[in-house]
């Protein structure tokens, strides 16, 4: 039954990914216009959705793995301030370079730069590793309060907009850019599921004779490129990547051969209804205020429930 | 212990005092009224009572600023915003004022006062600043302030009427004022030639950061596309509230705008030339835009909105060319080339650039 649900949920998300919208789409006649907004806009739209869904939920799972806390998803790691960041020195310095190229970068280089603080004597723990990541966050967020005030106002609603989160400008360029990448980092993560059942158990790990610092490395890396894979072209969507691994977990329980398909399929289902409630708004809502409305409520309950610490 | 604390608290003190006798030390000079006061309802409504001329104003919004400059007045200005040194159509002696804020908010009240200023002008935009307590803050500092509106093309002649009064350059005044409304007149005659049948439809799109923001039917240069004889299509309004933009996704501009006959694209700020010229080619070639009727028939005009010379579309004095512009960009039959227009505004009324 879980296994049917886990495969007709994000289906029927896909459907009605393609087939809601403000340009009339009968699936039962579909026009030639219909097939062209559906070809054009609705198809990379939805893969889009597809994209943010298994990159931010594959990525707070595992990390939540590897430390060994519910509570932590990519973004603690300095990954939305620094694509915000790189975002703004776009529209401050280089609009000629483009926002996604930049907010990649600098996505990136807040993790490496949390990693590299957090690395005493060659080992990187739990606990100093989510401090480095609050240090750059917090580096990264003054100098964005910075940039801010140098922004003209049109720049800075712009920019304030452009990092709520949305999968409106989605194109086939932005998906070809995203998905195979998203999708390889996803199989290389399922490939490395009993690794990361292993990394679940913290420094015992090492009993298995698995070098802990070293995977927590790479699925620390992994998570944060499957990320900014996906913000440094849609912005900040918020919540995505706490909530739906704590749906998996409860469905499938924490073993990753099961827990994996389970997140890559509520995430997918959870990102993509999300955009399908935006196109019902009138204007251009960012989805991240969707994901973030849900998820606040979903986390607090998760919070009361857990206490915070790992069940 | 009893020593270091002792230290400790004289420091403290020394800090509290150092606080209180430093500040910021403004430009020297003593206003000096020589006419009377002068009482009037600034655009907002409200009576505001002024000592004329104004000497040592402080002006928040860059049109007033475009304004007062245009009255030859540059030099009863003390502060501006942080915006004026970006905008080509000032001077640099205008540029080099105090900056004392950014967009309409007063950053530090204290460098305000030092300038000894007798008025503050500032945009009547209770969406974007806190302007009861901006009011409440220049009431108790004993200093008046008008607040301008930029909703209506009409409301330029009549702002530039008042700060005339008020900055003593009523003469300067009349002659824009009858300029602009000569254009208005003009433009009003050759749209009401243009046949019921030929009326196009129109919208305007800002693009950007790769969101499209659709200049609403209550922006100043919506009115001004109706002005040149169009219709222009977008009205959106959500629970009361009518924004001058609206942010839409691209399936609902096609739904919703499939006949439009003239698709504006804006520059701006963030948005370049060259960008906007990239976007008018991915739509002309990209089958979902070809939905709109625009695009189908390659009506997509770019116009400039941003803070360059070329840029005629803002509220200001600057918009008697933009009427101009819309009218060739919509009906290049019926509308001369603006070019010319632009050439002799400029060298009337901005003598410097040219």
């Amino acid at each position: 039954m879980k296994k049917l649900a886990l495969i007709v949920l994000p289906s029927l998300a896909v459907f009605l990914g393609i087939f809601v919208g403000s340009y009339p789409t009968n699936p039962l006649h579909l026009t030639p216009g219909a097939v062209t907004i559906i070809r054009e806009i609705r198809l990379p739209r939805t893969l889009m959705g597809i994209s943010a869904g298994i990159a931010l939920s594959l990525g707070g799972m595992t990390l939540q793995a590897v430390f060994r806390n519910p509570l932590v998803d990519t973004y603690i790691l300095g990954v939305s301030s620094g694509v915000a960041l790189g975002a703004a020195i776009a529209v401050a310095f280089l609009s000629s370079a483009g926002v996604a190229p930049l907010a990649l970068l600098f996505g990136l280089l807040a993790v490496f730069l949390a990693y590299w603080m957090a690395r005493i004597n060659g080992r990187v723990s739990t606990v100093s590793l989510i401090l480095a990541g609050i240090i750059v966050t917090a580096l990264f967020s003054a100098l964005l309060s910075l940039l801010e005030l140098l922004l003209p106002s049109e720049s800075l609603s712009a920019l304030v907009v452009w990092l709520m989160g949305s999968l409106s400008n989605a194109d086939w360029r932005t998906v070809a850019y995203s998905l195979p990448g998203v999708v390889i980092l996803a199989f290389v993560l399922f490939l490395l599921r009993w690794n990361l059942n292993a990394m679940s158990l913290g420094d015992e790990a090492e009993l298995l004779g698995l070098n802990v610092h070293l995977w927590r490395g790479l699925f620390v890396f992994i998570s944060a490129l499957m990320t900014t894979l996906v913000v440094s072209f849609t912005g900040i969507i918020g919540w995505v990547g706490l909530m739906v691994p704590h749906m998996a977990r409860m469905l499938v329980g924490p073993e990753h051969s099961r827990l994996i398909p389970a997140t890559i399929s509520i995430g997918i289902t959870v990102m993509v209804l999300a955009d399908v409630v935006v196109r019902l708004l009138p204007g251009d809502v960012p989805v991240g205020i969707i994901t973030t409305l849900v998820g606040v409520p979903f986390f607090g309950y998760l919070l009361r429930k857990t206490g915070g610490g790992w069940s | 212990m009893k020593l270091e604390a002792t230290l400790l608290i004289g420091v403290l003190l020394a800090s509290v005092l150092a606080a209180g006798c430093i500040g910021s030390s403004g430009t020297s000079g003593k206003a000096t009224p020589t006419g009377g006061e002068l009482t009037f309802k600034d655009f907002a409504g409200r009576s505001v009572t002024v000592k004329v001329p104004v000497q040592r104003a402080v002006i928040m919004s860059t049109s007033a600023l475009e304004m007062v400059q245009l009255l030859n007045a540059s030099n009863q200005v003390v502060g501006i915003p942080a915006e004026a040194k970006r905008d080509a159509f000032l001077s640099q002696a205008l540029k080099n004022k105090t900056v004392v804020g950014k967009m309409l908010r007063i950053d530090d009240w204290e460098k305000v006062l030092a300038l000894k200023p007798d008025l503050i002008v500032n945009l009547y935009l209770k969406k974007f600043y806190d302007v009861d307590e901006f009011l409440n803050r220049s009431a108790s500092y004993g200093i008046p302030v008008i607040m301008l509106r930029e909703d209506k093309l009409e409301d330029i002649p009549k702002a530039v009427e008042l700060l005339g009064k008020v900055f003593g350059k009523e003469k300067e005044a009349r002659a824009f004022e009858d300029y602009f409304n000569e254009q208005v007149s003009e433009v009003k005659a050759i749209a009401s030639k243009i046949p019921v049948e030929d009326r196009k439809k129109v919208i305007m799109i800002q693009p950007i950061m790769g969101k499209y923001y659709l200049v609403n039917g209550n922006d100043v240069l919506a009115q001004a596309v109706r002005l040149v004889g169009a219709e222009y299509m977008v009205n959106i309004t959500f629970n009361g509230y009518t924004p001058v933009r609206v942010p839409m996704d691209k399936e609902k501009i096609i739904a919703s705008y499939k006949d439009a006959d003239v698709i504006i694209l804006l520059t701006s700020a963030v948005t370049p030339y060259d960008q906007v010229s990239e976007l008018r080619e991915t739509m002309l070639s990209d089958q979902a835009w070809n939905e709109i009727k625009a695009v189908n028939e390659d009506h997509i005009v770019i116009l400039r909105a941003d803070m360059g010379r070329e840029s005629f579309l803002r509220w200001s004095p600057r918009l008697a060319v933009g009427i101009w512009q819309i009218g060739k960009a919509v009906y290049p039959s019926y509308y001369p080339n603006w070019e010319s227009k632009a050439k002799e505004f400029l060298q009337k009324f901005y003598p410097f650039l040219s």
